[in-house]
């Protein structure tokens, strides 16, 4: 069976690393935890092949390091190898045994008519538009509207925000619920980045009744079961 | 044509203890009849192998290089090669600040190598922190050589990291 040199593997790693440092930073998106810890397991054990590849590559113990290594990458290596093919960057690097190129999507791009990522700042906020108290802290855009969102404020809290306590949908967008909170203001600076989780499924708030659409449950402010 | 000093610094995986230095100068001067090397640690004092009273290592004009087997631990190190006359005067000379870090880095492999054979050693309540420590620590003594020209701040490293290594029991 053919196997990967090492200096795929070590490339393989560093992709693989920061692939998982990506989902770890996206966690809460996904119904599984990533082990914090991962990329930086990938860390010691990349650094330690990379010392020994440089001191001597044909070490014995070498070839069963990076396997481990590679081992370490688990499914995440199989998407760093797409990448890396992507980037012109071909697996198999031509020493002893090569590697496995693996088939890239067909067709290779898409176009894609949604946004998973909203990202924006205070200044965003609709700031003439205040709520009752005074302050500025609706965002409007056509595009998160009735959508299955994740709302994210780093800046205030590493979680993301709670739907119906620290933010709800709009009939134009949504709106910050956090007490304090005014983008005018002391919020200006503040990071938000918006998830549209399912861009397919079209959430409706109608009222505290509740109700069921495209198979949610809801009541108003929003809470999904 | 003077002579103009330099040398290199290397080490043999495996031979943690030992420097092979080799002689890159150029130029000749007849007066030179040998080399010294001093290997002169953090704190300013001198090492040598073992039986050396002198705080320098002869190197023989007639060797092109030399192994100097003095690191009974790692150490971060100016090197000076010294070309000097019968007298002892020195004529010519070149130095080199180098961190010499086989024993540790050899010690972080082994914990891989073992890691590999038992994964759960991960789950050990001090492991993983103290791999992450040793490793930053290694990585923090090369950089202030290689950054900064701080031979104390690469032996301080170098120390704590040789403490985990000495107190393995408990740390990994």
């Amino acid at each position: 069976m053919a196997q990967y040199s090492i200096p795929v593997i070590l490339d393989i790693a560093r992709v693989s690393a920061y692939l998982i440092s990506m989902d770890i930073a996206k966690g809460s998106l996904f119904g599984q935890r990533v082990d914090p810890r991962w990329p930086l397991r990938l860390f010691l054990v990349r650094r330690n092949v990379e010392w020994l590849q440089g001191l001597d590559a044909a070490h014995p113990t070498l070839r069963d390091t990076a396997n481990y290594l590679f081992d370490l990458c688990g499914g995440y290596a199989a998407r760093a190898l797409r990448i890396m093919t992507a980037a012109g960057v071909v697996p198999g690097d031509g020493s002893a045994g090569g590697g496995v190129v693996l088939p890239t999507p067909s067709p290779a791009s898409y176009t894609l008519d949604f946004e998973y990522l909203i990202e924006l700042s205070g200044a965003d906020f609709n700031l003439t538009t205040l709520t009752e108290d005074g302050r500025a802290a609706h965002y409007d855009n056509a595009k998160i509207v009735g959508k299955d969102l994740v709302v994210m404020a780093p800046d205030i809290v590493q979680r993301s925000l709670l739907v119906g306590v620290e933010w709800q949908p709009t009939a134009t967008g949504i709106e910050i619920l956090i007490e304090g909170f005014d983008a005018a203001t002391t919020h200006l600076d503040t990071r938000f980045e918006i998830f549209i989780k399912n861009p397919d499924v079209v959430l409706t708030p109608t009222d505290s009744s509740g109700g069921s659409t495209t198979g949610f449950t809801y009541t108003f402010p929003l809470t999904l079961s | 044509m003077p002579i103009t000093a330099s040398f290199t610094a290397s080490q043999t995986l495996g031979l943690p203890s030992i420097i092979t230095l080799t002689d890159t100068s150029t130029g000749s001067d007849a007066t030179v009849t040998a080399r010294r090397v001093y290997l002169q640690k953090a704190d300013g004092t001198y090492l040598t192998p073992a039986g050396i009273l002198t705080d320098y290592i002869v190197w023989p004009l007639d060797q092109a290089s030399i192994d100097i087997d003095a690191l009974d631990r790692d150490y971060a190190l100016n090197i000076v090669v010294t070309h000097v006359t019968a007298s002892g005067t020195a004529v010519a000379s070149a130095a080199q600040l180098k961190v010499f870090a086989q024993h540790l880095e050899l010690f972080d492999y082994t914990l891989t190598e073992n890691e590999a054979s038992d994964p759960r050693i991960v789950s050990d309540t001090r492991y993983f922190a103290s791999r992450i420590e040793l490793r930053v620590k290694l990585d923090a003594a090369a950089n202030a050589i290689r950054y900064g020209n701080d031979i104390y701040g690469a032996q301080a490293m170098l120390d704590k990291a040789q403490f985990l290594m000495d107190r393995q029991n408990l740390y990994f």
